[in-house]
């Protein structure tokens, strides 16, 4: 008997992801893009990459679970899942003693708690500002003139930190511009942004009461920066996925295949 | 589709509703045709019953502003306040009144439309924009007379016995006052009929209330709009039939398990102010099986009125109103929401965090820990603005509305 495949996809503000998963929860494959000005697009364009990757037709898809903020857009979706049971659910998966789930996408933070057997017990999120998220960051990187890759490791090269007063992001922006017209080193800039940004996140999680083992997913993950502040704050050490921004789309595709098992189970 | 039917299960009473509430606003403005002296004032305070008493015409500025909200009349009436520059961080009924009174109002460009005070008439005792309002409706309408009263913000439990003198002497200074000014007399009988007629509004409002406990519950957050007579008919026969009819119907659908959607799955508590331009948000929990059945607002209107002096029930009214829901410790808050929660059978708390409203929105990080801790209730933040639309993010709401659904639908193994 063929080996049944589950396609979770995540349509992200920044970027969409898709991965594909077998009967066994193996990653089969996935995909990571730019989402662009239209999410139904995205969708298509990561859903038909992954399968030119793979050479799988639709049809050998059982079952396909869409994430993210565009989620309602995704049309080859079979159902439709919001990004917190989903990040919950793949970061579980992967590190089954997680109990806290941080996630900083591109224009959201959440802080998932999770209880013994992977169930949300409670979540928060940023309030309606984007400051602090990936979208946050890439515009400082901008301003910075520097990639978003380098932003972590060189702001560990940092001597010393600048603090950075305001968290919204146009006029942490301007703040910047003028510690650059300053000639202040870009390292110890970014050092105060990454200081800002998990200060910012510290207080959801206290918010929360969140609890180890603390596993971090999305883009910002990638960061090296925010993590060791992160971690300094906590005092603990942080779990990173493998590949922490497919976590949603994960997620997503073994809640497919989930659903796949339950509906079996009631034939 | 949606819309369609999710409006047969609605309560039959919300059609009425809709009637009383333009005949009302016709009233105001037909008894300023009339020569009727018309007199501006804040809600929850015993100058309704006496004004109903003395047939002069009561104006609710404060209640004006959540209908401006559900009309889109509101963009315009913040463009000209934060013209005037009044900052988007206040409070957006006073920045609505302010709006209206300086713009559209003097250009009449709305079919519905507010009458002109001729007295203006301020309490104190409740939150600071209430009356702020009033200082700047001083300015907007000089020709209009002035009465201020100074009540105390006293927390319910702390109201004495001075405190209550005081609001008596404060109350018969009003009734001469308005005696004065207008020529209209007082006769006690009449009082006591309008006391009796609102104290029998507030057992129904209670009756109603208390049927929200039935699973599934006859109605929904989404038609809390039926407290309109609480907050302006405060005291006339008219209330009393609508609340009557309101009563019967909601008995009749909790005995006969009619519910607000096909299977109510989830019980919600809405905290703080709804978004008063959008109720229809509610249905994005509705659609999946959730329903808001009970809220933090309604409880605001419980005010029995059995004192045999109506002055001194009037009175008492007066000191209480503000300290129900929004002037009160972080304390009583945190224990009326526990007590709603534990009452209604609730399996989530949405707590609105409202940028129009510092009161009622202190204190919900307390709430929110001591509903887990307490009562093992999940809740969710919503970031929003019960009456300024730019402070609500559509995509925001509907992912943690989502979210959470999907969390406390999981707990229910549903």
């Amino acid at each position: 008997m063929m080996n049944k495949i589950y396609a979770g996809i995540d349509i992200g503000s920044l970027t969409t992801e898709t991965v594909l998963i077998d009967d066994q929860g193996a990653v089969v494959a996935s995909n990571i893009s730019s989402t662009g000005p239209n999410s139904r697009w995205a969708a298509e364009r990561s859903f038909r990459h992954i399968q030119k990757e793979t050479g799988l037709s639709p049809n050998r898809i059982t079952h396909i679970v869409a994430t993210g903020y565009g989620r309602a857009s995704a049309p080859m979706a079979h159902k439709t899942m919001t990004e917190i049971t989903c990040h919950a659910r793949g970061a579980y998966y992967l590190l089954p003693h997680t109990r806290t789930v941080i996630d900083i996408g591109g224009q959201d933070c959440k802080v998932i708690k999770l209880g013994s057997q992977g169930n949300i017990i409670n979540f928060v999120m940023n309030d309606k500002c984007a400051a602090g998220t990936g979208r946050f960051l890439e515009v400082m990187a901008q301003a910075l003139e520097i990639q978003l890759a380098d932003m972590g490791p060189l702001s560990l090269k940092s001597q010393q930190e600048i603090a950075i007063s305001s968290m919204c992001t146009v006029f942490a922006e301007s703040e910047v511009i003028s510690l650059v017209a300053e000639t202040r080193p870009i390292e110890d800039i970014l050092n105060g942004l990454h200081q800002a940004v998990s200060t910012r996140l510290v207080g959801m999680l206290n918010q929360l009461g969140a609890e180890p083992e603390v596993t971090m997913c999305g883009g910002v993950a990638k960061n090296i920066g925010i993590v060791t502040k992160i971690q300094e704050k906590l005092g603990l050490t942080i779990n990173l996925p493998p590949e922490p921004q497919i976590i949603g789309a994960l997620g997503a595709a073994l809640i497919a295949r989930d659903l796949v098992r339950k509906a079996g189970t009631h034939e | 589709m949606d819309n369609k039917e999710a409006s047969q299960k609605r309560l039959q009473a919300a059609k009425a509703l809709n009637q009383l509430v333009f005949r009302y606003y016709q009233e105001c403005l037909e008894a300023k045709a009339q020569g009727k002296p018309v007199g501006w004032m804040p809600p929850m305070n015993g100058a309704i019953e006496l004004f109903y008493a003395l047939g002069l015409q009561p104006v609710f500025p404060e209640n004006w502003s959540p209908l401006c909200a559900a009309f889109g009349y509101t963009p315009e009436n913040f463009r000209v306040s934060e013209g005037m520059g009044y900052s988007r961080d206040l409070c957006g009924y006073l920045r609505n009144i302010v709006g209206y009174v300086h713009g559209p109002m003097k250009e009449g460009q709305w079919p519905l439309a507010l009458p002109e005070p001729d007295l203006l008439l301020s309490f104190g005792g409740g939150c600071v924009p209430a009356m702020k309002i009033f200082h700047v409706l001083e300015h907007r309408f000089p020709q209009a007379l002035v009465y201020s009263a100074d009540l105390p913000q006293v927390a319910a439990e702390e109201v004495g016995e001075h405190h209550l003198r005081y609001a008596i002497s404060e109350m018969n200074r009003l009734i001469d006052f308005l005696t004065q000014t207008t020529g209209c007399k007082l006769d006690m009988d009449r009082l006591k009929e309008t006391v009796s007629l609102s104290d029998r509004a507030s057992a129904l409002w209670d009756e109603i209330m208390a049927y929200r406990r039935f699973v599934p519950a006859p109605f929904s957050a989404a038609e809390i709009g039926i407290m309109f007579v609480m907050v302006t008919r405060q005291g006339t026969r008219e209330a009393v039939e609508f609340l009557t009819q309101v009563r019967d119907e909601v008995r009749e659908r909790a005995q006969n398990k009619i519910g607000v959607i096909e299977e109510e799955q989830i019980r919600l508590f809405w905290d703080n102010i709804p978004p008063w331009y959008n109720l229809r948000l509610l249905r994005t929990f509705e659609k999946m099986g959730g329903v808001v059945v009970a809220e933090t607002y309604s409880s605001a209107w419980s005010i029995r009125l059995t004192d045999d002096d109506p002055i001194k029930a009037l009175a008492r009214k007066s000191l209480l109103s503000y300290s129900q829901v929004s002037c009160v410790s972080i304390k009583k808050r945190r224990d009326d929401v526990l007590r709603a929660c534990r009452d209604y059978a609730i399996d989530g708390a949405i707590l609105h965090r409202n940028k129009s409203c510092a009161p009622i929105t202190l204190g919900q990080m307390d709430i929110q820990k001591a509903l887990e801790k307490e009562l093992g209730i999940p809740s969710v933040l919503i970031d929003g603005d019960h009456m300024d639309e730019r402070n609500f993010s559509r995509g925001q709401f509907q992912m943690r509305a989502e979210a959470f659904m999907e969390t406390l639908k999981d707990r229910k193994g549903l």
